[in-house]
């Protein structure tokens, strides 16, 4: 009893707390019948995965991600229901019938089984060997800054940057092109029609 | 098995920068297999409300939290493979070598621009049909039942 030491149960416990938290607001998302509650569980089930990622070493994602989408996604979700709510109040926004039962056996059935399979799979540690071939041949020059996740550090964002912007800079470049067409796109298709084709 | 979990992680012994080849975990960390575990059930909860809800907006909702799952999946198994071999045309040394490149971190990062994305043009368009059938119930949008 006096000797029992709760340290390394300490990543158990910040996983267990943020993934039930994270669980139980996607419950509410998914099963609350009130849509701007929906948003609201949403929004926490998305800090929830934020800190998820802080868990997993990955702080400048849990950051951006509670920027970008409790900043940006969730303020655009309020206002769209904002402006396309009124008429339906009192109607049931969720389907509960026979079919939603066997719905939700088979789809949760699934995604349980293919968990489990998951669950039991042995992962080949490839960080573990990577690292020793690294450290048997550089083991003079290595520094702690190549090795973060042998220390159990937060990985840089300086590496990050460097994914972005060597390997994957054709990526990077697409994924602005595609916010640039979606941005213009919304724009044309967001424009008040014009008075002559008025026939839609 | 939580049994063997538990053993495997925490009877090993502590791991230092030496005996990093021998050594099983390098901390006492949560297995990847857990969030992978936590990101199905996520995935399949996202899924069902996707089937079952009726409100468009409630079904971008639960599109996002099959989005989130599969963020979290990325970022799990980056932390598992993070290491990742630098051939020359990416360095200038000559020779090749490992460097840490989180790539389920920036494969989460254009996940994060392309939901944005969506989000984006999906509000576009529940907005546009509200204003021209006057509701946002799925079940209404009959126009090519014929």
């Amino acid at each position: 009893m006096t000797n029992f030491d709760l340290t390394p149960y300490v990543p158990w416990i910040w996983f267990s707390f943020f993934g039930l938290f994270t669980l139980v607001m996607a419950l509410g998302v998914v099963f609350h019948r009130k849509i701007v509650y929906n948003a609201v569980f949403l929004a926490l089930s998305l800090v929830g995965t934020g800190a998820l990622y802080i868990t997993l070493n990955a702080d400048f994602l849990g950051i951006v991600q509670i920027l970008l989408y409790v900043g940006g996604i969730i303020v655009l979700i309020l206002f769209s229901i904002l402006l396309t709510r009124g008429e339906e109040r009192g109607v049931e926004y969720v389907n509960r019938n026979k079919q939603s039962f066997w719905a939700f056996s088979s789809i949760m059935g699934l995604s349980l089984w293919i968990g489990v399979q998951f669950w039991k799979v042995q992962w080949p540690d490839a960080n573990r060997n990577l690292a020793a071939n690294h450290w048997e041949r550089y083991s003079e020059i290595a520094t702690i800054k190549t090795l973060p996740q042998i220390l159990n550090r937060t990985v840089p964002v300086e590496a990050i940057g460097e994914g972005l912007m060597k390997p994957y800079l054709l990526i990077f470049e697409l994924a602005s092109i595609v916010l640039l067409v979606a941005m213009v796109g919304v724009v044309i298709y967001m424009k008040p029609e014009k008075k002559g084709d008025a026939d839609a | 098995m939580l049994n063997f979990f538990l053993n495997d992680v925490f009877s090993g012994q502590q791991c230092t920068i030496e005996n990093i080849g021998n050594c099983h975990f390098y901390g006492p960390a949560v297995p990847v297999n857990a969030y992978l575990f936590l990101a199905m059930i996520l995935f399949g909860l996202g899924a069902y409300g996707v089937v079952t809800r009726k409100h468009l907006i409630s079904i971008l909702m639960c599109m996002e939290v099959m989005l989130n799952a599969v963020n979290l999946m990325l970022v799990a198994f980056s932390r598992q493979w993070g290491l990742a071999s630098m051939r020359p045309p990416f360095v200038s040394t000559g020779d090749d070598f490992w460097v840490y490149v989180p790539v389920g971190q920036i494969f989460v990062i254009f996940s994060l621009t392309i939901a944005v994305a969506e989000a984006a043009i999906g509000l576009a368009l529940v907005y546009h049909i509200y204003r021209s059938l006057g509701t946002t119930q799925a079940d209404d949008f009959d126009l090519l039942k014929g």
